[in-house]
């Protein structure tokens, strides 16, 4: 069986809509990076040394973090389907997915901390959950990092603070980050002015997966670009404040949906519907824009079906690997469309109150 | 891969296929070597292969660098002679350029002056404020910490706008602030 069988049929800990703010904030993450100190970064680092480094932050995080139901996994003993699972529920990077190098990721069971080892640098200290909360994640995140600091030496330098393998990270190694659903930006072409000021802001913005991946159905991550010169708190307070602007541009955007192009808005979310309720093959992409209408629609009560839970369940559970490892015949990528639409026609078409 | 000719000798079938990818621009880069080359080079493979652009840096004598060809766009970073290297992972600062990742933690020093800038261009201070190694959370920002990063970013945009004067002004500020209370 699966060493990662026991996380792919529950919840995601980022995945709990309508989340806030009527559905536009999907998750909140922050994540610290740390090195060792006595072990030089990834690129100077031989592969003996690398699994040492692996086993010596496993051990201790393993003693140290002790969070209730956690799983610690070496990368080298999961197959590809294993690690690309991990990156869809976003417990770990693409780069650590893809990755040869000995590698480790500790996840609790909650899957509110995930903490990866020998990624770009160490240690990546992630804390993801649901909603807007950037500030309880970094508490987390701190809590757990002024735990670990005891057993683990971190670089650090008198001006630079924590060092890290690529300069952009290093300060307070902190990367803070809101999950946004965008839609009636992305449709009256307001998105674009928001990235330009985001630009000016300091602020990058990211798709759905995270670092080099394409935005889709709408949903874009928002992050500060830099780490250093303010303190976690200033960054974090910076990024709530772009973010609850961004929020209200949105919902101003949808109200103009709403009041100046009704007939248009309900015609793309019931033809999403109609679309998703009756396709016999579904990509990964087609499912993802199409499940993005039906989620506008569920948020601004266009469409009378107003089930938050089984879209994040379609969202979560329709992804490639999901599909494939919870599926003796999902092998090949035909296999896998045809069964991507027949559930989501069914748990579309589940009548309310036989919802499990 | 079948059938293609070492890029470094341009003789021989290529064995090994690297390929890297530039975060910043996307940009993919690949080399293609052959067992002799590898050998000739000692190029520890298992050990996770050095950066292309390091590989051919190395350029063995009986290789011309002519016949050494890359596809897609390469700046290669290759160190200049003599340049400085960090004293304990051998990096040298012009080879951080091919993957944007430093070698070990005490680079940061090693390059002391270009690390600075590099660090003031991307964030616009080389100053941390928060958090270190046993300190509490929310460290409150002392006002001498918060004056310097507001003189360091009004010193870049001074120099920006060649606003010479103005930067002498603050770049005087920021010196006595340095200078240890006495």
């Amino acid at each position: 069986m699966s060493q990662i069988a026991p996380l792919l049929s529950r919840p995601s800990a980022w995945l709990n809509s309508p989340g806030t703010h009527g559905g536009v904030v999907i998750s909140s993450r922050v994540r610290l990076a740390r090195n060792l100190d006595g072990f030089a970064f990834q690129r100077k680092l031989s592969k003996v040394r690398q699994q040492e480094l692996v086993d010596h932050l496993r051990a201790t995080v393993d003693s140290v973090a002790r969070l209730p139901g956690a799983l610690s996994l070496r990368l080298d003993t999961l197959s590809d389907l294993e690690r690309q699972a991990l990156v869809e529920r976003q417990l770990i990077s693409r780069d650590l997915a893809g990755g040869k190098k000995p590698a480790g990721v500790y996840i609790s069971g909650d899957e509110i901390h995930s903490l990866m080892f020998n990624e770009e640098d160490h240690l990546r200290l992630q804390v993801i959950s649901a909603g807007m909360c950037v500030n309880a994640n970094l508490e987390l995140a701190v809590q757990l990092d002024r735990a670990l600091e005891k057993a683990l030496p971190w670089s650090n330098h008198p001006d630079y603070g924590y060092l890290t393998a690529c300069p952009t990270n290093v300060g307070t190694g902190l990367r803070a980050s809101v999950m946004l659903h965008l839609p009636a930006l992305v449709e009256t072409g307001e998105f674009k002015q928001v990235m330009r000021s985001l630009g000016k802001l300091h602020m990058t913005v990211r798709g759905l997966h995270g670092e080099g991946s394409e935005p889709s159905g709408h949903f874009y991550q928002v992050s500060n670009q830099r780490a250093l010169g303010h303190s976690e708190q200033q960054i974090v307070d910076h990024l709530n404040e772009t973010v609850e602007r961004i929020i209200a541009y949105e919902q101003l955007a949808r109200e103009a949906l709403v009041s100046k192009g009704r007939l248009k808005l309900e015609d793309k979310v019931h033809r999403a519907w109609g679309l998703l309720t009756h396709a016999r093959s579904l990509t990964s992409d087609e499912l993802t824009d199409q499940l993005s209408w039906v989620r506008l629609g569920v948020s601004l009560r266009v469409i009378a079906w107003q089930n938050w839970k089984m879209l994040d369940r379609i969202f979560l559970q329709c992804q490639p690997a999901h599909i494939q490892l919870q599926n003796a015949d999902a092998g090949d990528v035909e296999a896998r469309d045809r069964l991507r639409a027949e559930l989501v026609r069914k748990w579309l078409l589940i009548p309310p109150g036989e919802q499990n | 891969m079948l059938g293609v000719t070492c890029q470094l000798c341009s003789k021989r079938p290529a064995t090994s296929h690297l390929t890297e990818l530039d975060p910043d621009s996307g940009q993919r880069q690949e080399l293609h070597i052959c067992a002799t080359c590898i050998q000739r080079l000692d190029l520890k493979l298992e050990n996770g292969p050095p950066p292309i652009a390091e590989i051919l840096g190395m350029k063995p004598d009986d290789v011309s660098s002519a016949k050494i060809k890359v596809s897609g766009t390469l700046n290669l970073p290759t160190a200049t002679k003599g340049e400085d290297r960090c004293p304990h992972c051998g990096l040298a600062f012009s080879e951080f350029g091919s993957g944007k990742l430093f070698g070990c933690a005490h680079d940061y020093s090693a390059f002391g002056e270009k690390v600075d800038t590099l660090l003031r261009n991307y964030h616009g201070t080389s100053h941390h404020v928060g958090r270190r190694p046993g300190s509490e959370p929310a460290v409150p920002q002392d006002a001498v910490t918060a004056r310097r990063v507001q003189i360091d970013a009004a010193l870049r945009q001074a120099v920006v706008s060649e606003n010479y004067e103005n930067a002498a002004k603050l770049r005087d500020e920021l010196k006595r602030l340095d200078e240890p209370a006495s």
